[in-house]
Parts: C-alpha cells; sequence; structure tokens
C-alpha cells in the first residue's frame, strides 16, 4: 500500500499495532476485575506527570511513568486503608493530578505545549524514540503477564483462594495497577489521554461477550486491539481525522458486533 | 489435647475494628473427624474457618493445625483444601471447568510455568470423585449452581488435601440436590479419611451426616456428638429466643425470625453445654 512508503506512517503503524494489542492484553484483567475507572483515573493523573516533565525538564515519557505509578500505587494504598472507598480514592487523586497539571502548565507560559496532542493523541508525531519506548515497555508488560500468567488469573478469578493458598493476593493486585500504569503512558501519545482508557476496556469488553475461557479470550481480545488499531488508522489517513478517536471507534463498533452476537447465554442460578 | 488433633483452638479471639467474629473460642478436632459448625449469620463461622486457614491472625489465642502456630503455619497450605461459599464466584467469568480445578495445584507449579499433564490427570481424577468428570470443558457460566459446588470441591481435592473447609456448600443449591451433595462430601470422608471441617446455618441436614457437631454465635456455645450437642438451650443460645424448634427425629428442627438471628448474646449462655470443651 501506498501511505506506508511514508516512514512516519511506518512508525504510526507499528506503534498503533503495538499499543492496540498491549492495551487489549491488560483489558482483560481491567474488566474482569472491574478496573475500568481505575485506568480512566491513571490516564488522567498522566497529564500531571507529563506536565511535571516539562517543568522539570525530565524525559516526558519517563516524567508520566513515574507519576502514573505514584497515583496508581496511591489509588491502591489508600483504599487498602479502608477509610474511603476505591471509587473515592479515584475520584480524588483523578481530579487533583489534572488540576496539578493545569497549574503547570498555567506556569509555562511562552512553551508551546502542545496540549490537544496529549488529550486526544497525535499519532503521527510519533517519533523513533517515542517507538523505542513503546517496544521496551510493552515487552516488559508481555513478560510479566507471561510470568505471572497464573497468579494473575487466580487473583483475578477468585481471590479467596489464592489468599487460602497464601499466594501474595495484595502484592498482585499492585503489580497489576504497575502494569496498567505502564500500559497507560505508553499509550497516551498515540490515542491521547482522554481515550486511553477505551482502548484498554473495549476489545476486552468484546472479547469477554464471545470467549468461553480465558486464555481465548485474551487471544481474542489482543486481535480486535490490534485489528481496531490498523483499521482505525487506515480510516483516519483516508478521512483525515483524529487516529486515536478513529481507533477507538472501530473497537467500539466491533464491541457492538460482538454484544449482537454473543453467545453468551444469561447465567444459570 | 490429644497428638492426633489436626486443629486446635486455644481461647482465640477475633474482631474486626469494632466488630467482634470470635470470641474465646477452645476448639479441637481430631484426624478423620467430620465436623459440623452451625450457627446463624454474622456467628464467626467462616472466621473460624478463615483462623484454620492462616488468612485472619487472631488478636489473642493460639491457632495449631498441623501441631504449626503462628509464622510456620504456612507450611500448611498445600494440606488443607478450602471450599468457598459458591456466591464468591463470578459465574460469568469466561473459565472453563477443568481450568478452574487446575488452580488447586497453581501453588505448586513453579512462577512462569503451566499446568503440565500431570496436573491436568490429577485434575481428571479429582472431577471425577466429584462425578463431574463429563462436563470437564463446560464454562462455569452453563453449570447449576450444585454442578459449580461440585467443581469448587474438586478444585479443593486436586491438591491432595488432609484437612477440608467447606463454607455454607449448601447455600443457593436446589433441596433436591442437597441430599446427594452431603452424600458427596460423606463419602469423601469415608473413602479418603479427610478430615472435615462443614459450616453451615443449616442444622437439621448437617446433624444427620457429621460425627460432631459445634454451635457457635461468636462463641463456641456447645460441642459434641449431635444428639447431644443439640438442645433446646444450645439452640436457644446459639439462635436467639425467639427460635422456635420442631422436635422430630433425633435433631430438633429450626425456625428462627430473620430480625433475630444476630443477637447479643450474654455472657455464660454457653451453660447448657451438654459436654467438654468449655473447661479448657
Amino acid at each position: 500500500m501506498s501511505i506506508l512508503q511514508y516512514a512516519f506512517m511506518q512508525r504510526a503503524l507499528v506503534a498503533a499495532v503495538l499499543i492496540g494489542a498491549i492495551c487489549a492484553l491488560i483489558g482483560v484483567y481491567v474488566v474482569l476485575r472491574g478496573l475500568a475507572f481505575i485506568g480512566s483515573g491513571i490516564a488522567h493523573a498522566s497529564f500531571g506527570g507529563v506536565a511535571l516533565g516539562y517543568l522539570v525538564g525530565w524525559n516526558l515519557m519517563l516524567s508520566a511513568l513515574g507519576f502514573c505509578l505514584l497515583v496508581a500505587f496511591g489509588i491502591g494504598w489508600v483504599s487498602r486503608q479502608g477509610k474511603v472507598r476505591e471509587d473515592t480514592a479515584i475520584g480524588v487523586f483523578f481530579s487533583s493530578t489534572m488540576a496539578l497539571g493545569i497549574l503547570i502548565i498555567g506556569l509555562l507560559h511562552g512553551y508551546n505545549i502542545d496540549l490537544f496532542g496529549y488529550l486526544f493523541g497525535s499519532i503521527l508525531a510519533v517519533t523513533q524514540g517515542d517507538l523505542w519506548w513503546t517496544i521496551g515497555l510493552g515487552l516488559v508488560v508481555v513478560a510479566v503477564v507471561g510470568v505471572f500468567y497464573k497468579e494473575l488469573l487466580l487473583v483475578t478469578f477468585d481471590p479467596g483462594i489464592a489468599r487460602a493458598m497464601r499466594m501474595p493476593v495484595d502484592a498482585l493486585h499492585f503489580l497489576l495497577l504497575g502494569l496498567l500504569a505502564i500500559t497507560v503512558v505508553v499509550s497516551i501519545k498515540v490515542v491521547g489521554i482522554v481515550l486511553v482508557s477505551a482502548l484498554i476496556v473495549t476489545p476486552a469488553a468484546a472479547a469477554y461477550q464471545w470467549a468461553e475461557d480465558f486464555l481465548p479470550m485474551m487471544g481474542l481480545s489482543v486481535a480486535i486491539g490490534i485489528f481496531s488499531a490498523i483499521a482505525g488508522l487506515f480510516l483516519s489517513y483516508w478521512l483525515n481525522t483524529a487516529s486515536g478517536a478513529s481507533i477507538v471507534l472501530v473497537s467500539t463498533l466491533v464491541f457492538f458486533c460482538a454484544l449482537a452476537t454473543s453467545r453468551k447465554r444469561r447465567v444459570r442460578g | 489435647m490429644s497428638s492426633t488433633a489436626v486443629v486446635e483452638l486455644e481461647h482465640v479471639s477475633v474482631s474486626f475494628g469494632p466488630v467482634v467474629a470470635l470470641e474465646d473460642v477452645t476448639l479441637s478436632v481430631e484426624q478423620g473427624e467430620f465436623l459440623g459448625v452451625v450457627g446463624p449469620n454474622g456467628a464467626g463461622k467462616t472466621t473460624l474457618l478463615e483462623v484454620i486457614l492462616g488468612v485472619v491472625k487472631p488478636d489473642s489465642g493460639v491457632v495449631r493445625v498441623f501441631g504449626r502456630s503462628g509464622d510456620e503455619a504456612g507450611g500448611n497450605a498445600h494440606r488443607i483444601g478450602y471450599v468457598p461459599q459458591v456466591s464468591t464466584l463470578d459465574a460469568r467469568f469466561p473459565i472453563r471447568v477443568l481450568e478452574v480445578v487446575l488452580m488447586g495445584r497453581y501453588d505448586q507449579i513453579g512462577l512462569g510455568r503451566l499446568p503440565g499433564k500431570q496436573d491436568r490427570l490429577l485434575a481428571l481424577d479429582a472431577l471425577r470423585s466429584v462425578r463431574m468428570e463429563a462436563l470437564e470443558k463446560r464454562p462455569i457460566g452453563q453449570l447449576s449452581s450444585g454442578q459449580r459446588q461440585r467443581v469448587l470441591i474438586a478444585r479443593a481435592l486436586v491438591g491432595k488435601p488432609e484437612l477440608l473447609l467447606l463454607d455454607e456448600p449448601m447455600t443457593g443449591v436446589d433441596a433436591s440436590v442437597r441430599e446427594t451433595l452431603y452424600d458427596l462430601v460423606n463419602e469423601l470422608h469415608r473413602e479418603m479419611g479427610l478430615t472435615i471441617i462443614l459450616v453451615s446455618h443449616d442444622l437439621s441436614v448437617v446433624s444427620k451426616y457429621v460425627d460432631k457437631v459445634a454451635c457457635m454465635n461468636r462463641r463456641l456455645v456447645a460441642h459434641g456428638l449431635p444428639r447431644e450437642a443439640v438442645g433446646p438451650e444450645m439452640l436457644a443460645a446459639t439462635y436467639g429466643d425467639s427460635a422456635m424448634f420442631f422436635a422430630h427425629g433425633d435433631v430438633p428442627h429450626l425456625v428462627v425470625e430473620p430480625g433475630c438471628l444476630v443477637r447479643e448474646m450474654e455472657d455464660g449462655s454457653g451453660e447448657g453445654d451438654p459436654d467438654e470443651e468449655e473447661g479448657h
């Protein structure tokens, strides 16, 4: 295809496919454990991380990553204290970190920050350096999921029995939050802070409708994520629309197809 | 206490914040014993199991399981099979029967490794012992709750435990299926020589099968042979005064007004004990 002659388009395609796959992989745990809101919270927190990176002059990817990990663990820790519910903790972190980002950007007048790009994604601005970050962190996510496959499955399916089997359930929960934070950070440049949680949740939600076993759900989710990335990217090229939004809408379309054709019967009592 | 005791609790108390779950419970379970633990909702029955599992640490008192207490007790995990309440299970989770049973072996398979052929054979064995081998490929969402309960029992059995803990295994299970489930548990008890602790609020049925009954309402109200431990005074102490009992058969049946299930109990309410335990 002729559009792939352009180097930026090749980079965009590789980045989109990688991100589509990683988001869909982590999305399986997010959907099955009901972590959608925390994912969205971490994504919004990354705005504070990016702004902080600008202010201090650090690598933006690294500062966003550090900040998101801090927020993810902070939410996990505060809600484990039992003084507030988890969704309340997310609500507090979510808006305060966003507010911090806005405050910092206000302090940085004179700087020309591509706010729109960070909020809604600009895949065509993906640099070779970004691509390496995506590949590196993506491999970390895949490797950790591979190594802890059984353990993550068990704490997702039945934390009670995992605890009875003396598995480090809390540590595994934090591990999952860490993976979620990494996934969010590598994705924001492509799909944007506002849209990344959709890319995490939607392919897995579609796969959930079709799959009857865990590993097939994972495979299906990743396949839907990759398909949405490719189809969305080409659509955005042809229609001259925002790439992140196009990718998300393709996956949403797949989700509604799944919902309509779902073989999932009503659960018997 | 006797050296064949699998579980020994001495003056165990557990609170969650201001809520007292267990108060000064002293109890021992012998090897090969089938103990039924009965009591109303909120009586600390599940907490009792969690204390035995080592998931909940007591505020005071000593818990010894297979002779180990405190930090050593972590080594007991593979010797105990735990069947949680079936309602805690997400039936819409996309997973098949065999995979659920295999989870019972996850702690014996190294990090980064998947279950192998040997694990699958053991899982099929466990499914066979609960007569579910024909449904190994069924997603759990397509099972009845009685079948789902069997899967959970198979998962607890696959680790070859010596002690089996069952938490309300009959809840949500059709009355017609209950008897077969009890027969199954009883069979495991007899044929495998398993020590079993079964928690239930279903006093009348439990008493038919178990060797001993422990009646709880945060405190241990009575402990002994079913026909000795279960008398009107003890029932009143366990369930409150507004419970009514029908005596037919060996063990009185029980009717309780729902609002009266969790009542404050006065100290010394266990004085009606027909035998043992309180003196420890």
